[in-house]
């Protein structure tokens, strides 16, 4: 077995399991702390609260870990935060619009998919990316095909830097929906 | 993503590089780093939602500060943890054996006192 700081998040999780020992899900959660705070700021954009909903997280992991088998760590993890987040806002009565509300289950079916769906799937990529908005259509091409980082299409495009992020975030989406009915449809 | 851009921004453990990320949301990366940190974000909704909440902070040097103070406290509370159920019985063989003491003992102690009532 290697040593902690060179273990996957997978081996990770079956010392904790075997040796029922904290100290290994401490150890896990270290390395989400830095995502875990910035999902927290971006819901609640306030520090001390987004310090609060890291802790309240890493609590409810240390609660529920034993009770649970989890499988896909990352994605659990991104879901017990919005969740724990989303429930924050509306205990203030405030409405939070979700893009994507299957955003961890997208991330949980990333880590599923092998390398030969992908392989397939870029192989149809350029006739489903007809099928996309204008928009969506320029800003991914740029960004997949050019290689423009998100400030380089903001200035070739006039779009602003969150038009960028969403045109290729659903333009991705779109694409890979596109893309998964054209292989089903050959099947 | 290639395999070699992965090398760079992953660590052995598999693990987005934390410096990096801190130096993007700095600037301080090169234009190909910051394609290559763009394309975990869109690989990536969990990251992609960090970055953007972490980005609106104006006063980045303070993430460290802020990562260092969580982490501290999670090491408390996991080191406290340790171990949290301890079982009394370490495997079934020593649980037989207590049990079956404990239903010896009980015995002689009802045939003793059936004894002391009978010469009573």
């Amino acid at each position: 077995m290697p040593a902690p700081e060179h273990m996957n998040d997978q081996q990770m999780l079956e010392k904790y399991y075997k040796d029922q020992d904290a100290r290994w899900l401490g150890m896990l959660l270290q390395r989400y702390t830095f995502l875990l705070f910035g999902v927290s700021m971006k819901y609640l954009k306030h520090e001390e609260e987004a310090k609060d909903a890291v802790q309240q997280v890493f609590l409810k992991v240390l609660v529920e870990m034993p009770k649970t088998k989890v499988i896909y760590f990352k994605s659990w993890l991104y879901m017990i935060v919005r969740n724990h987040c989303l429930m924050k806002l509306r205990d203030k009565g405030q409405h939070v619009n979700i893009e994507d509300r299957n955003f961890a289950s997208a991330d949980e079916l990333e880590e599923r998919q092998s390398l030969r769906q992908k392989e397939e799937m870029l192989n149809k990529m350029a006739e489903a990316v007809n099928e996309l908005s204008a928009e969506q259509k320029t800003c991914i091409t740029l960004f997949y095909l050019q290689k423009q980082t998100y400030q380089e299409i903001v200035e070739k495009t006039g779009f602003n830097m969150m038009q960028v992020k969403s045109y290729i975030q659903n333009g991705k989406r779109n694409l890979k929906n596109n893309l998964l009915k054209r292989l089903e449809h050959e099947r | 993503m290639n395999d070699k851009s992965r090398d760079i921004m992953h660590s052995s453990s598999g693990h987005v590089d934390e410096q990096k990320l801190m130096d993007y949301l700095e600037g301080k990366l090169s234009r190909e780093q910051v394609y290559e940190v763009e394309q975990m974000m869109t690989e990536s909704g969990f990251l992609n939602d960090a970055m953007e909440g972490l980005s609106d902070m104006k006063d980045k040097q303070r993430i460290a500060t802020i990562l260092h103070e969580l982490n501290s406290k999670l090491q408390v509370k996991t080191q406290k943890q340790k171990r949290k159920y301890q079982p009394l019985f370490p495997n079934q063989q020593t649980l037989t054996l207590v049990v079956l003491i404990t239903i010896l003992l009980l015995v002689t102690l009802g045939f003793l006192i059936y004894k002391m009532s009978q010469t009573q």
